[in-house]
């Protein structure tokens, strides 16, 4: 090989290296291209959820409370505690902070993580950390703590139809009742964070909150949970009473359309086992539409008084034969002979309305009840309310106009019937049904209070004093008799009206009876809707059945709340109604002996619980005085009588109540003889007489602070 | 006196390759300085993982490196040559020592631990290699006995080649043949042998993939078929056909024997690039974690300190071989594309020289550092963006690791002596 052609081979050698140094080239900016350029997305994607991950943060869900602060639904922030096996180490602190913040023995928590086959353990569910426990429980990256939120129900069965459920299930969230419509209130906003770890195992370096949660706002109801015990209490009593199938209780008040209580049958003792059957959670205040019957005759009557086709003294002759139009007669065919308008209401004439009502165009007679609210979804937030029925007088066939005139042929809900009543009650103004008082946020600034709507004026003042005198003519002397207390002028009007079987035809048997009642009469505070399905044979009439229950539940409320105690006439001052509950006096059984208090509670109709051994009593609850059902059971404190100068030292001292319990504090109250009064519910945060000064003559004010929060 | 000192601190030589030196070792001071710093983001002092220790050290190598290639630069060629097989031997022994008085790190003996001193003989090895090489090729240069060459650097190359693949360091093993196969090359070994080993490379692959990935015969078959086609058309001599057709078959079936030798994280790490997805969390980890490194920092980055991959220590090795991942998520496109850009010129210039200097040790020589260079390069960024199977190898300058930046520096050094003499022909 010559010199010249080993440096042609040279020079093309120098050409292919250098070929293939611009490929390699080529080919790494191109696979850099590729991965940084084309397929970027994808990669930053994968990156970014390598080290975060986007966690929503929960809102806490609204509490909801009735009229007076009474807590009815309320969420707390619970964790699960648990403990990843993987990265624990044999450390026994890990253990010995477990068990100090979940109070229990080091040897079950390791049984329970040693018997466990998953990787992740959950010790504890549903427990409520402090921040000093929080803080001992995250220095072990071991443990893990999820957050959620739980709602718990204080009243547990009370209104529990009516405030329904909220439950989070692993494939859905379900609810029901108010928890359900007025989620919009009470679900708030969710928040979103990024969560941040390492590629080292278990490295958790906390989130960053990209958005705040909003949270749910506090709702507290028009509901009394008082009224509402007392209506459930009775109705439950009036269902077994008169054998019926089902039944509603409904309390109004009329000046602002606020529900203040509404029970309904069935009626859960507890929430818990009733979950599952649908019929429980239903509120048939607002579920149920039913034939309303003569009850309707009020609103009949104010339609036909209104429009001018009869006034208060026109006469109608109501025999059953005097030409009734399509054969329509009185209730067991009484001939009741000329009646004018207050005393066919009293006696529930269907001949009276039915001749009545066809001195009124089909369209005059829809339009008036129409106005009352019929045939119109209330603006109550319950779900699946119905319409009712009124179909339009243009369909109308011949018989309708008469029968819808004694409340046939229509059909309406509780609160529908309560709204119009309302009406009559308060002068002439329907109101929406108020559910909700005040809405404020969960912080517990911005009080937003919600005011009553007036729908619109359906009738004029002197038009529905009218109807309540006749209303009032219907107790005193017509089909709601039973009804008349003499501490209170009530007025009301019975419905008894057959069970439609889908709108074709009646059952035979079936009655819905039902007692729409307002008092006191001259200035109704209370709207009462009583309604019972299928009572039996023997109680059929509403005046049977439903008219002694709104006799029960009215007399109820007036003693037991507030709400009428200062109705003026009548005799307010004495109950005279039927005592169902027997109140006995508690006898004064301090510093007996045991048996001996046993003895004179037992005369008294009352059970003993005694706490202590030996000695005497020291405590009773309730205190000495308190009249209370019979066979309650009395909590007697025994001690050795040198104790009690320890137990209650200071004769002319104020004690401490501060973190005591209600019951403790009823308890040394009731030991020392001090009257107390404790506002909230909880644990003693405040008392208005420091403790250690001078005994006050007065009661003391004790305020209770919840742990929720 | 001035210009003595300067004469005494200043390399000699292209100009273009020494700038390209310090820009990358200050982007690898940079680099680690990252490496080594906590995160800057809303999560704080996070836990980088990696000591601040290695900056400074690699600070002081970077200078001892300066010096390495200074003295290379200015060193005569001649004294180079004639003393050729005395590294070798130096290093072959220091070879011999690691798996005798070497530590055990992480399964394999590649160090020698002196006081506070360690380092990877293997790096020795190769310049020291690369020199003999160099030396004994431009001796046979003009003689008839090419041949004769050819296996003394072949046999002087496979020595030391063995040792380390025994460490065991499959990829530092590889860059001796590579280094080797350029030189032999530019030598003026005919384009056959080439295209034989080539073709032969070509089978063992498709072999490997046909047999251990796809379980199916159809693509080493269907190489087989059309190299029976290229050789029934092509103008060769019988012999020569038949040579090509028993290498091919010969290196297809011995693939099989072949990897069982391997150790079973070799195994492992092939099998990985090959199924990444099904060892995401094991061998496939590192792959997966830098091609999510460096596609995640897009065209610019997610700039200098702020690198979450790097921050929370997803990338493995991210101070050693995996830097250019860290390059490419803090840096983005941009500055990974300038890292291999500068290599690039490095490269290019010292084939330029390679081809121009006269002297033919000089030439050899500058052909094994611009091929050892540019093998390292190319391995380590194909390793880095997923384009082949990890194996152990740094990017020159950048990672981590005093031995290879002083190696690398004096090989550097020894290229801009050469360059000093290429241009006055």
């Amino acid at each position: 090989m010559t010199q010249q052609e080993s440096a042609k081979v040279g020079d093309r050698r120098l050409r292919i290296v250098r070929i293939i140094v611009l490929g390699f080239g080529i080919l790494l900016a191109a696979r850099v291209v590729q991965v940084q350029v084309v397929e970027h997305e994808e990669w930053l994607t994968r990156a970014n959820n390598q080290w975060s991950r986007e966690v929503t943060i929960d809102p806490e869900r609204g509490n909801i409370y009735d009229r007076n602060g009474r807590p009815l639904a309320v969420s707390v922030t619970t964790t699960a505690v648990g403990v990843a096996k993987k990265l624990m180490d044999d450390d026994p602190q890990l253990i010995a902070d477990l068990a100090r913040v979940l109070e229990r023995p080091e040897a079950e928590l390791r049984q329970a993580i040693a018997a466990s086959t998953s990787k992740h353990v959950v010790l504890a569910r549903d427990v409520v950390l402090k921040a000093e426990q929080r803080a001992r429980l995250r220095r072990w990256s071991a443990i893990t703590m999820d957050d959620y939120c739980k709602r718990y129900y204080p009243t547990d069965g009370m209104a529990a139809s009516l405030v329904g459920f909220y439950r989070q299930d692993p494939d859905a969230t379900r609810a029901t009742g108010l928890e359900a419509s007025l989620e919009k209130y009470l679900a708030g906003k969710p928040g979103l964070a990024k969560e941040i770890q390492t590629a080292r195992p278990g490295e958790k370096l906390g989130r960053v909150i990209l958005k705040q949660a909003v949270h749910g706002r506090n709702l507290m109801l028009t509901l009394d949970a008082d009224v509402q015990q007392i209506c459930e209490q009775r109705l439950l009593e009036a269902v077994a009473a008169t054998g019926s199938k089902g039944g509603s209780v409904l309390v109004l008040d009329p000046a602002t359309g606020d529900v203040l209580g509404a029970a309904s049958y069935p009626l859960m003792a507890t929430r818990a086992d009733n979950h599952e059957d649908a019929a429980v959670w239903n509120n048939r205040n607002f579920t149920t539409q039913f034939e309303p019957g003569s009850l309707f005759k009020v609103f009949s009557g104010a339609a036909l008084l209104h429009s001018g086709a009869i006034d208060t003294m026109t006469v109608i002759d109501c025999d059953n034969n005097s030409g009734s139009p399509y054969g329509i007669s009185n209730d067991k065919n009484h001939n009741y002979g000329r009646l004018r308008f207050a005393g066919a209401l009293s006696v529930s004439s269907n001949v009276y309305f039915a001749k009545a009502a066809m001195k009124l165009p089909g369209e005059k007679l829809f339009g008036e009840l129409s106005s009352l609210g019929f045939g119109e979804r209330t603006a109550f937030p319950y779900k699946a309310q119905p319409r009712g029925s009124l179909r339009k007088a243009d369909q109308w066939n011949g018989a309708d106009k008469p029968c819808i005139a004694i409340g046939q042929g229509v059909s309406a809900t509780a609160i529908q019937l309560g709204m119009a009543l309302c009406a009559v009650a308060n002068g002439g103004t329907l109101y929406a049904p108020r559910c909700v008082k005040e809405i404020s946020s969960r912080e517990g600034g911005a009080i937003e209070e919600v005011q009553p709507v007036a729908v619109r004026r359906v009738m004029a003042p002197p038009l529905a004093e009218t109807l309540r005198a006749a209303m009032a003519r219907v107790v005193h002397e017509g089909t709601g008799k039973l009804t008349e207390l003499d501490w209170i002028a009530s007025g009301g009007k019975t419905g008894t009206a057959q069970k439609s079987r889908d709108g074709h035809g009646y059952t035979a048997g079936a009655y819905m009876a039902s007692f729409g009642g307002m008092a006191p009469i001259n200035d109704p505070r209370l709207v009462i809707l009583v309604v019972l399905d299928e009572p039996d044979w023997s109680h059929h009439y509403a005046s049977q059945s439903a008219v002694p229950l709104y006799r029960d539940v009215l007399g109820e409320i007036r003693r037991c709340t507030n709400l009428l105690s200062d109705v003026p006439g009548g005799r307010t001052g004495v109950v005279t109604c039927r005592d169902t509950l027997q109140l006995v006096e508690v006898p004064d059984v301090l510093y007996l002996r045991g048996a001996h208090a046993d003895q004179r509670l037992a005369s008294a109709g009352l059970r003993c619980k005694v706490d202590g051994r030996t000695g005497v009593v020291v405590g009773q609850v309730p205190a000495a005085g308190t009249r209370c059902e019979g066979g309650s059971t009395v909590l007697v404190t025994i001690a050795d009588r040198n104790a009690v100068a320890d137990a209650a030292p200071a004769g002319e001292q104020c004690p401490d109540f501060t973190g005591k319990s209600n019951r403790e504090i009823r308890s040394l109250a009731a030991r020392l003889n001090l009257p107390v009064i404790i506002n909230g519910v909880g644990y003693a945060s405040a008392q208005d007489v420091l403790p250690g000064g001078p005994r006050p003559a007065g009661p003391v004010t004790i305020t209770m602070e919840s742990t929720w929060n | 006196m001035g210009g003595g000192l300067r004469h005494m601190l200043t390399p000699r030589g292209d100009r273009v390759i020494f700038w390209c030196w310090l820009a990358l070792c200050l982007m690898s001071l940079a680099v680690l300085w990252s490496v080594t710093e906590p995160i800057i983001g809303p999560y704080e002092n996070v836990d980088p993982g990696v000591p601040k220790s290695i900056f400074w050290r690699q600070m002081m190598w970077a200078v001892v490196g300066y010096v390495g290639l200074v003295a290379a630069s200015r060193v005569p060629l001649r004294h180079v040559d004639n003393l050729a097989p005395i590294p070798w031997l130096f290093s072959l022994v220091l070879l011999m020592l690691v798996p005798v008085i070497g530590p055990v790190i992480s399964g394999a003996r590649r160090w020698l631990v002196f006081g506070p001193v360690s380092l990877q003989p293997a790096e020795l090895a190769k310049v020291a290699c690369i020199i003999l090489n160099a030396s004994l090729l431009a001796r046979g240069v003009d003689s008839q006995r090419k041949s004769l060459a050819t296996g003394a650097t072949l046999l002087l190359t496979a020595i030391p080649a063995m040792l380390v693949l025994k460490q065991p360091d499959l990829g530092t093993s590889l860059v001796f043949g590579a280094a080797w196969v350029a030189m032999i090359f530019w030598f003026g070994m005919p384009g056959i042998f080439l295209l034989v080993a080539a073709s032969a490379a070509a089978s063992s692959v498709l072999m490997f993939y046909s047999e251990a990935v796809l379980h199916q015969p159809w693509p080493w078959g269907g190489y087989l078929l059309v190299l029976l086609g290229v050789l029934y058309w092509v103008r060769w001599s019988i012999p020569a056909k038949v040579t090509m057709l028993v290498v091919n078959l010969v290196s297809g079936i011995g693939i099989p024997i072949m990897w069982a030798q391997l150790k079973g994280y070799q195994q492992d790490r092939v099998m990985a690039f090959f199924k990444p997805a099904e060892h995401a969390f094991s061998s496939g980890y590192q792959t997966i974690q830098s091609k999510v490194a460096i596609g995640s920092g897009g065209l610019f980055g997610t700039h200098y300190l702020k690198g979450t991959q790097k921050g929370l220590a997803f990338i493995p090795e991210r101070q050693t071989d995996f830097i250019f991942s860290v390059v490419g998520e803090e840096l983005g496109f941009v500055g990974a594309v300038f890292v291999i850009g500068l290599f690039f010129v490095m490269v290019m210039r010292g084939v330029d020289h390679a081809a121009t200097v006269r002297k033919p040790f000089s030439r050899f020589l500058a052909v094994g550092i611009v091929a050892y260079l540019a093998f390292h390069v190319v391995v380590n960024v194909s390793i880095t963006t997923g384009l082949m199977p990890v194996t152990g190898i740094p990017l020159p300058l950048m990672s981590y690791g005093g031995s290879n930046l002083l190696v690398t520096s004096a090989m550097l050094g020894l290229l801009l002596n050469v360059s000093s003499k290429s241009f006055d022909v």
